[in-house]
């Protein structure tokens, strides 16, 4: 069971500073709500964190294992974190069935067919194995981009805000999804959110993101 | 009457064996350019682009010229279909380059920062990056294959026969239409049936959907990927062997200039003229037809005439030029018939991206139709007519099939005396006629982009 530390972090994107000295801790087995308004930096920080954004100062460290230190000019590639990433808009590959896309990220871990279908079976879509993105619903698409988020058996989950787009009822039913899946991995879960439903139903720790700075807050209701 | 030339079997081989080759060469290079300059960010990366650009402004044999004349390879001697094929295969490559370049701009952007988060890198490549560019690719492969049936320069400078070195020099032994049939018709199922297959990862590819984003994320690129930018800006190279014979003679201003103003003014004015027609027309049809069924109908004919060979279009209007008397079709005419649907294509690539929201506000704006366009639409899309205005100017001007054909015996071109120079004219005047037809080459594009530039963002 390993933390996430977050250490001074700065990114500067297009001339604009986005996180300015970030520092926070995020304990393992808990599911971390990382609350901020809009434009705050929060899937900036997700970016940094999973590798896609390189910070200009500061240190990611995940357990004993550093992700990023600019110190000691450490950047571990993005698809060597074991970093499990839920997109806001998904980002699911449009060209590729359900059990494909999820074999393929498998693959990195050894993990089997038979290990790919009862991940889709997890997440209540094994019906659908065999359908493209464009063939599934909203909710079936969320289904599908955490099962593929999962398959590599990732250290830590992240969530940058995925049940923005769908109904009431489909939101619900994920929020219980995530619920069940976060404790499937040894490090830390973190959710981006702005809705204060999912923050109150998903919370067991709230991390708030504005003026880039992250500080710790007691709950959602002294937001 | 001339008797009738049939096909030949090894002119038919090797010219499907050149296209072949010569287009697994461009999309090759122009699939690791496009995803050099795609997916990575480094200083000089428009200017890198532009170069990669380059070589399509000038025909294969311009650039050959060139490179052996580069110091240092003066007596590379190569013969055969497939050092040809390479060569050709790497001048066309802009055009696979540009389609790359096009799809990426088109990846939603997540969908490659996913494959980054969680795949190697050769699953990457493998699963995601080539199949998302799939259209693309095969587009670039088909279109470059189309071009290289129509190359005539390269086969003869490398010594070996095709199709179509074979109807140029049947033509111009007989200069009857019937004694070359056989061929060009061969020639043109050939281009058909290609061009029918290009038409729909062409059309996927360029007619894309408006999106918000703008493609993948590029980051910063690797030292291994600045090498291998450089490596590919060498194409070109063959410039210096132009250029440097003119600067180690100091000759560029005590050589007397090897062509006349007037020579100059035509190979300027041509294909300015010739582009602002076609663009003028492809806004006019396809701005009034945008929302017709007929609209795909024209573009799939326009790109189908826009596949044939120049040479053969250009014989095709000798044939109808005699059928109708004693006439000679004016040059920018044929062009123009040649690249009409080329312009149309832009023109449609252009809209498809425009915000439906915006040409709807448009429309409830109390002026007329063509005020409407003119004031609101058109102002937005006039960057992608400037560039597609540039592209038909460029054509034009590099051309030297339709010239050599369809003007009147002692009519110059730059174009065309660059060729008689590099037979036998000293490499100083060579290279001062090679740098005027580049400078000549740049007025006449920049001219060609500047119209519907200027003229609609001064609407706007």
């Amino acid at each position: 069971m390993a933390e996430l530390r977050v250490k001074d972090l700065i990114v500067r994107r297009n001339g604009r500073m986005v996180l300015d000295g970030c520092s926070a801790g995020f304990p393992a087995g808990l599911r971390t709500v990382l609350w901020g308004p809009s434009g705050a930096g929060k899937s900036t920080l997700l970016a940094a964190i999973a590798g896609l954004v390189r910070p200009n100062a500061g240190t990611i460290e995940l357990g004993m294992d550093v992700f990023f230190s600019e110190r000691l000019r450490i950047n571990v590639a993005p698809n060597a974190r074991s970093v499990g990433l839920v997109f806001q808009d998904l980002a699911l590959w449009p060209h590729l069935r359900a059990l494909d896309q999820v074999r393929l990220v498998g693959k990195a871990v050894g993990s089997s067919r038979s290990d790919a279908l009862a991940l889709l079976e997890s997440v209540g879509i094994l019906k659908l194995a065999d359908r493209r993105p464009a063939e599934l619903s909203g909710g079936e698409q969320q289904r599908l981009a955490i099962a593929r988020a999962l398959a590599m058996r990732p250290k830590l989950l992240l969530f940058d805000e995925p049940l923005s787009s769908v109904d009431g009822t489909t939101r619900r039913s994920l929020r219980a999804l995530i619920r069940q899946v976060s404790p499937q991995v040894p490090g830390p879960t973190i959710y981006v959110t702005y809705d204060e439903t999912d923050a109150q139903e998903l919370a067991e720790n709230v991390v708030g993101l504005q003026g880039g700075t992250l500080q710790q807050i007691q709950s959602i209701s002294e937001i | 009457m001339s008797p009738t030339l049939g096909i030949d079997g090894l002119s038919l081989a090797q010219s499907v064996l050149f296209a072949l080759l010569g287009a697994i060469c461009a999309v090759t290079v122009g699939m690791a350019a496009g995803g050099m300059i795609g997916l990575f960010d480094f200083p000089g990366r428009r200017i890198a682009t532009l170069f990669l650009i380059v070589p399509i402004a000038a025909p294969p044999a311009f650039w050959w010229i060139g490179f052996v004349r580069v110091p240092g390879v003066p007596h590379l001697h190569m013969a055969g279909i497939l050092p040809g094929s390479i060569v050709a295969g790497l001048c066309f490559a802009p055009v696979s380059f540009l389609l790359v370049l096009a799809a990426i701009r088109e990846v939603p952007p997540n969908t490659y920062e996913a494959a980054r988060l969680f795949l190697r890198p050769r699953q990457r490549f493998l699963h995601v990056l080539t199949p998302l560019l799939r259209s693309a690719l095969v587009g670039g492969f088909l279109l470059t294959a189309i071009l290289l049936l129509g190359e005539s320069e390269i086969p003869f400078l490398f010594g070996f026969r095709t199709v179509m070195t074979d109807i140029i020099t049947g033509f111009s032994r007989t200069f009857s239409l019937t004694s070359i049939a056989p061929m060009a018709a061969t020639l043109l199922i050939l281009v058909l049936i290609i061009a029918g297959l290009a038409v729909r990862p062409i059309f996927r590819t360029l007619l894309a959907q408006p999106r918000s984003g703008a493609g993948a994320v590029r980051r910063p690129a690797p030292p291994a990927i600045l090498l291998a930018v450089a490596g590919v800006l060498a194409v070109t190279a063959p410039l210096a062997g132009y250029v440097l014979p003119v600067v180690r003679g100091n000759s560029l201003l005590s050589v007397k200039l090897p062509a006349t103003l007037e020579t100059v003014a035509w190979s300027i004015g041509e294909p300015v003229l010739c582009a602002w027609i076609t663009m003028l027309a492809g806004v006019i049809v396809g701005y009034s037809l945008r929302h017709s069924r007929f609209m795909p109908v024209l573009l799939t004919s326009g790109f189908v005439v826009f596949c044939i060979p120049a040479a053969a279009l250009g014989i095709g209007w000798i044939g109808l030029a005699r059928a109708l008397g004693n006439w000679t079709a004016p040059i920018v005419l044929v062009h123009a018939s040649h690249l009409w649907g080329l312009a149309l294509l832009g023109f449609a690539a252009a809209f498809a991206r425009y915000p439906a929201s915006l040409a709807d506000a448009a429309a409830l704006v109390p002026v007329s139709r063509a005020r409407g366009a003119l004031t609101f639409v058109l102002p937005s899309l006039a960057p992608s007519l400037a560039a597609i205005s540039l592209l038909v100017s460029v054509l034009v001007f590099s051309d030297r099939d339709v010239a050599s054909l369809i003007l009147p015996p002692g009519a110059e071109r730059l174009m065309l005396d660059l060729y008689l120079f590099s037979a036998n004219a000293p490499a100083q005047a060579l290279g001062v006629l090679a740098i005027l037809t580049i400078i000549s080459a740049v007025a006449a594009a920049v001219l060609a982009a500047a119209g519907p530039w200027i003229a609609l963002r001064w609407r706007g």
